[in-house]
């Protein structure tokens, strides 16, 4: 096998690991009922492998992974194709741009592109979910989404904070 | 955290505080439960003038679901939805507040001058 065709395989094996990570982590997500006054609102843990690809990959192979795990966890859970599925793939659509938008400025480090990507998120859904029922009612989630998107993004944050210093000790994904 | 990480965390809160500030405070309609599916409403209730319990079935795009008015409350009794969060949400009553069936294209919302606004003249 040439060295081009190797690189290939190298990158397909690494996407694939991290969207069933991703798919993973976004399925035991859903599980998780929170006590908030959204329906459905999550830290945001699946969103972690975006991030991780987003870092070490780059912006295509982040949204290749968040489209991915999106569609790998709502399969596993029964829910492809429902209303929860849509809300998913419109915040991951929305939010890995986002972040990687914020990447590139030098001023934020990986906390405040994980702050930005979780709003993103919450706005990309709540669009979505606007769309879907044809009611401008769900603006009035739209403080309570951008107020609780501050501790999920500074949760991915920290986590993506301490992983990335792991990664830079210890050189993970050796294939 | 770098000062960037600050300021953007200073703007979102910010975001959040002014639109909650345009979202509850700008509320002029009588007060009373909308029921919509669609987008499109489909009843109109007075909460205050319906005190004694009552039900009835609202068709949503997946099927049927019933709503309960008591004492002034609604919530969605029955849905035939798979997650039934709408059910879970439980009771409702004052402005502001919906619940919302994704599946079934419902939305219930109380409208309405809110309490705040009520407490503060």
């Amino acid at each position: 096998m040439n060295p081009k065709n190797i690189n290939f395989t190298k990158r397909q094996i690494r996407l694939a690991l991290l969207i069933a990570m991703g798919g993973a982590l976004h399925l035991v997500e859903s599980l998780i009922i929170l006590p908030l006054p959204i329906p459905g609102l999550k830290p945001g843990l699946a969103n972690v492998v975006t991030v991780v690809a987003l870092y070490l990959f780059g912006t295509g192979d982040a949204l290749i992974v968040g489209v991915g795990r999106v569609v790998v966890g709502s399969l596993a859970g029964g829910l492809l194709f429902s209303p929860a599925f849509f809300l998913a793939l419109a915040g991951t659509i929305v939010s890995t741009p986002a972040m990687a938008i914020f990447k590139k400025c030098r001023w934020f480090s990986v906390i405040g592109v994980c702050l930005a990507g979780a709003t993103a998120h919450n706005l990309g859904q709540l669009s979505m979910a606007m769309f879907i029922l044809q009611n401008k009612v769900l603006l009035y989630y739209l403080p309570l989404l951008i107020i609780f998107s501050i501790p999920g993004g500074l949760f991915t944050g920290y986590v993506m904070k301490s992983l990335l210093h792991r990664i830079g000790k210890k050189g993970i994904l050796p294939i | 955290m770098t000062g960037g990480d600050k300021f953007l965390l200073f703007i979102i809160a910010l975001t959040a505080v002014l639109s909650a500030f345009f979202i509850y405070f700008n509320n002029k309609n009588p007060e009373q439960a909308i029921i919509s599916v669609d987008g499109k409403v489909v009843s109109r209730i007075n909460l205050k003038e319906n005190s004694s319990p009552k039900q009835f079935v609202v068709e949503g795009v997946i099927g049927k679901s019933t709503v309960e008015l008591q004492n002034g409350k609604i919530r969605m009794k029955a849905a035939p939805c798979k997650n039934q969060i709408c059910v879970h949400q439980g009771w409702i009553h004052s402005p502001g507040q919906s619940i919302v069936c994704l599946p079934g294209k419902i939305v219930i919302e109380v409208t309405g001058k809110s309490e705040i606004d009520a407490v503060s003249r």
